[in-house]
């Protein structure tokens, strides 16, 4: 084969790769970072400046939102992978056939739902008049309707609701390719219910485990829609606060801050999920 | 003294039978092979002595205790799986003290019988190596020493040498042969290869559709099977349909195929064998001999002239089909590795006998 | 535990209950979404208002139903506008890159995959407001240099359409990737070998071969680019997709009307899930 033609064919190829991953990827976070490092001294005239990070620093407002986010994905994440394991486990390992395919199903749906719909779905189950209060009334269990909508709980119940498939899906599919006859030979050998699973499967489940944390983390991290419609007037989200910046402030430079530190934040977090199970991201997103 | 008992064991799933009523007695440091097709329920049988299917009916006895109700985890057999399954996290040490750490079994006195167990199987120096840096036949012995080093009471093994080239099959048996003695646990080895049960076992059962069709040493089998399936399935055989002519005095039974040659043979079992019963009869190739010379001294009553009209050339093994003349029956037989043959072609005349008791007739019924 | 190792029947049961409350859990906000499209009352809450179809068919206020309020229907034809494009828009690149990573070898390519994954980790919210930077940046330089504002560069559906496809281009990537990657690459030199160029096997061999991957990857584009929020809300320009228009009645305060274009919007997923799943059935 002629040289120049292979280098052809492999130029058509990469140029829109390279185009893609330049114009709507690369250059578009190095000018969220630029842009997040200058301060307007004059319409239309900028300097460099660290103020708007230090602004971060200086206004509680902001660095507690901050905290509260990581901290509440962190607890969402952790949920969802205590929820979803024993589900990923029974789908995987205890059934067989037709009744695990057609479950395994039933747990892709909510994510051909619309997450605004799937929202919507807790808000009307939720709220004061809605059916677990009405629920909980005709049990006896409340007098008066609840509110269960508007706090930190709402929101914690619908961050593990969307994010569940993406640990549910990853688990399943890293059990499912665990042999039976390794789990048979860990009781053969004379292993306990508690043993097996914990020196023969969890070890096996591992690079499902961190794949759908990071994702359930970074997915919970970034989501907008739950916290707004879910959470109450105090509990704020920082997509929120970069939201109102951009949007309702018009403050780019201290939006863009934020959305840096929102970027650092996950990349630092994906970064420990990799360390502590000795994963690449290659292998951990396909 | 026994090891290992089963009563009428019986394993149905569903509609279908895997295990129907069988029963067995290994005694002590035998080895104990389980020989049949796939699919003829040796693998249910040997997951209900190992505790991975509750048998239906019947009862399986350990050193004369009931395993009825005992979990796989509290049974004193071990396991050696299809794949091995070893557990591909740990390295060699660990798989291979997986058990005695369940066993809550000092640090120290570990770290000694691990490392015993793995010289006596000679991987000695592969104790810490992971179970992907071995090659298939280290792998295999690490999976029996994790089960040995448990020492158990009556070590299964299910087909481990299946997915072994044929080289380092042909080693390993020799191989576990040796450990077994060695060691002397009570082996129970399934197979579906008929050379391992017989190269390695004691005692060998086969098994067809559920059932035992005949328990014996590996020379029963072979020189004398009780049905046509043991005949058809252990070794190779011309397997001829006939009918009875004659029985005579001393029970030989004069038979005339359907291709219309007259043979001598032995009835297996009795009562059945009269005169114009349907038979199959089984003669193995090697226990046909072979001369070029009418004047052969073996009187065998089977005796007949034919001429080459192949030769499967296949070293030790190569065999000559002979046309029986004045028939249409072709015959196989063994040809020998002397000198006199080596000449022979196709056409060549050929004289044939063997004795009749290694013609096995057994009824057909159609 | 697996079923071929003893439990207790105590356990077992306990499981299966567990297991259960969770496909409730997972189908609960589904099913009410679904069953209050048809409530006869203002509100989609209880008390229950009896049976009706006017939030799907009625012409009049104030149960205006969905069929009938221009505003709900432009904007679900607006967000199928968008998912159209951006579909085709992530197929294209998606294809030429499942060639470019699994048949070409180039100096630099671990490093260009990663890149390539990086979108996946990158917050919708976030890719949003970066892409708006940069496009609206480059819109002031040309409008100070030239004189012309570019319409197209400032918040509007060009804009969502770049968005989204920034992201959903990389999880097509990863679909068409897989299959290619289970291709068999000597039926294309057999065709070669038969005769075909270059162009010609990839056309009528592989193509062909791959196209359960690209109609599963388009659905799932097309799908998540309609329902996409977070990227969409930064970018949208004033007509509003469905999302952003559903979002906004929702914090007015909802109405069955919006359980009723929910219903749509999870039976129009529903089919398009079914052809799929049909389409990439392996009959192998």
């Amino acid at each position: 084969m002629r040289r120049s033609g292979f280098n052809l064919g492999l130029w058509l190829l990469l140029s829109p790769l390279l185009l893609w991953l330049l114009l709507l990827i690369l250059l578009p976070h190095v000018d969220l970072l630029l842009i997040s490092l200058r301060e307007r001294v004059a319409p239309r005239e900028y300097a460099f400046s660290l103020g708007n990070y230090r602004e971060f620093f200086q206004e509680p407002l902001y660095w507690r939102t901050f905290a509260r986010t990581a901290l509440l994905s962190i607890l969402a994440t952790a949920l969802t992978l205590l929820i979803a394991f024993p589900v990923s486990y029974y789908v995987a390992k205890m059934l067989r056939g037709r009744i695990k395919n057609a479950l395994f199903l039933l747990c892709l749906i909510p994510f051909w739902v619309s997450e605004l719909v799937r929202t919507y779905g807790w808000m009307i189950l939720l709220r004061e008049s809605g059916l677990v209060s009405n629920l909980l009334q005709w049990s006896g269990l409340s007098e008066t309707p609840v509110e269960l909508l508007y706090n930190d709980g709402a929101i914690t119940v619908g961050l593990v609701y969307s994010a569940m498939l993406f640990m549910v899906v990853p688990l399943i599919t890293t059990l499912d390719s665990l042999d039976d006859s390794l789990i048979e030979a860990g009781y053969d050998l004379g292993g306990s219910h508690w043993h097996v699973m914990w020196e023969i499967v969890i070890p096996h489940a591992m690079p499902g485990m961190v794949s759908g944390c990071i994702l359930v983390f970074m997915l919970t991290l970034g989501n907008y829609l739950t916290p707004t419609l879910l959470g109450g007037k105090d509990s704020l989200w920082f997509t929120e606060q970069i939201y109102t910046q951009f949007i309702t402030r018009f403050n780019w430079e201290q939006g863009s801050a934020f959305g840096i530190l929102l970027l650092m934040l996950s990349s630092l977090i994906v970064w420990l999920g990799l360390r502590l199970s000795r994963q690449s991201f290659a292998q951990v997103m396909s | 003294m026994i090891d290992l008992e089963c009563r009428e064991l019986v394993k149905t799933f569903d509609r279908f039978t895997a295990v129907d009523g069988v029963s067995l007695v290994v005694e002590k440091g035998a080895f104990f092979s389980i020989l049949g097709p796939s699919g003829c329920g040796k693998t249910t049988l040997m997951r209900m002595l190992a505790g991975f299917e509750t048998p239906d009916r019947g009862e399986v006895r350990i050193k004369g205790r009931s395993m009825l109700g005992v979990p796989p985890n509290r049974r004193p057999v071990n396991m050696v799986f299809q794949h091995l399954a070893l557990f591909p996290n740990m390295s060699v040490a660990e798989n291979v003290g997986y058990g005695l750490r369940r066993r809550k079994t000092p640090r120290v006195e570990i770290h000694r019988r691990v490392q015993d167990v793995l010289s006596r199987v000679g991987l000695g120096d592969s104790v810490d190596k992971r179970i992907d840096q071995l090659s298939g036949g280290q792998q295999q012995r690490v999976a029996i020493a994790r089960c040995l080093v448990l020492e158990p009471d009556v070590l299964l093994l299910d087909e481990p040498l299946g997915a072994l080239d044929l080289k380092l099959r042909e080693h390993m048996k020799v191989e576990l042969k040796k450990l077994q003695s060695e060691f002397g646990t009570t082996f129970i080895y399934i197979t579906h290869d008929q050379s391992e049960a017989l190269a390695m076992s004691d005692r060998v059962a086969v098994m067809n559709r559920g059932v035992f069709e005949q328990v014996g040493s590996p020379q029963d089998l072979y020189y004398r099977p009780e049905t046509p399936f043991v005949a058809s399935f252990v070794g190779e055989n011309n397997r001829w349909r006939g009918r009875i002519v004659h029985r005579d005095l001393e029970g030989r039974l004069q038979v005339r195929t359907e291709q219309g040659m007259s043979l001598y043979a032995s009835a297996a079992g009795r009562g059945w064998d009269r005169a114009g019963q349907e038979v199959e009869v089984f003669v193995r190739p090697e226990m046909i001999s072979l001369s070029l010379s009418a004047a052969h001294e073996e009187m065998h009553e089977n005796r007949l002239e034919g001429q080459v009209v192949n030769i499967l050339f296949d070293g030790s093994r190569s065999q000559v089909l002979v046309q029986q003349h004045g028939s249409d029956q072709e015959v196989a037989v063994n040809l020998p590795q002397a000198a006199e043959f080596s000449g022979l072609s196709e056409g060549a005349p050929v004289y044939l006998s063997w004795p009749s008791n290694r013609s096995h007739a057994f009824p057909f019924w159609a | 535990m697996i079923p071929s190792v003893p439990q207790s029947r105590y356990f077992r049961a306990t499981y299966r209950a567990y297991v259960l409350m969770f496909f409730v859990y997972l189908l609960a906000p589904l099913l009410v979404v679904a069953v209050f499209a048809f409530n006869d009352s203002m509100f989609p809450s209880l008390p229950w208002g009896g049976w009706t179809l006017d939030w799907f068919f009625s012409d009049t206020e104030p149960k205006l139903g969905i069929l009938y309020d221009g505003e709900l229907m432009d904007s679900i034809g607006i967000s199928a506008t968008v998912a159209l494009f951006t579909t085709l828009g992530s197929l294209l690149l998606a294809t030429c890159n499942a060639f470019l990573f699994e048949r070409k070898r180039f100096p630099g390519k671990d490093l260009l995959y990663l890149l390539m994954l990086t979108p996946l980790v990158i917050p919708g919210v976030i890719l949003g407001v970066s892409i708006l930077l940069m496009s609206s940046g480059i819109a002031n330089d040309l409008e100070s240099l030239t004189g012309y504002d570019i319409e197209s560069l400032r918040p509007g559906l060009p804009l969502v359409v770049t968005g989204q496809f920034a992201f959903i281009t990389t999880i097509c990537t990863l679909i068409v990737s897989a299959r290619l990657r289970k291709f068999n690459p000597s039926l294309e030199e057999a065709a070669l070998n038969l005769g075909a160029n270059r162009l010609q096997a990839a056309v009528t061999i592989t193509v062909p071969y791959l196209s359960p991957a690209l109609i599963g990857a388009g659905v799932v584009s097309f799908l998540m680019s309609f329902e996409n929020f977070n990227t969409t809300l930064m970018l949208v320009g004033s007509e509003a997709p469905l999302t952003i228009a559903m979002f906004d009645r929702l914090r007015e305060g909802s109405t069955p009307a919006l359980n009723a274009v929910s219903l749509l919007l999870m039976m129009g997923s529903a089919v398009l899930v079914l052809i799929s799943v049909v389409v990439q059935r392996d009959p192998t």
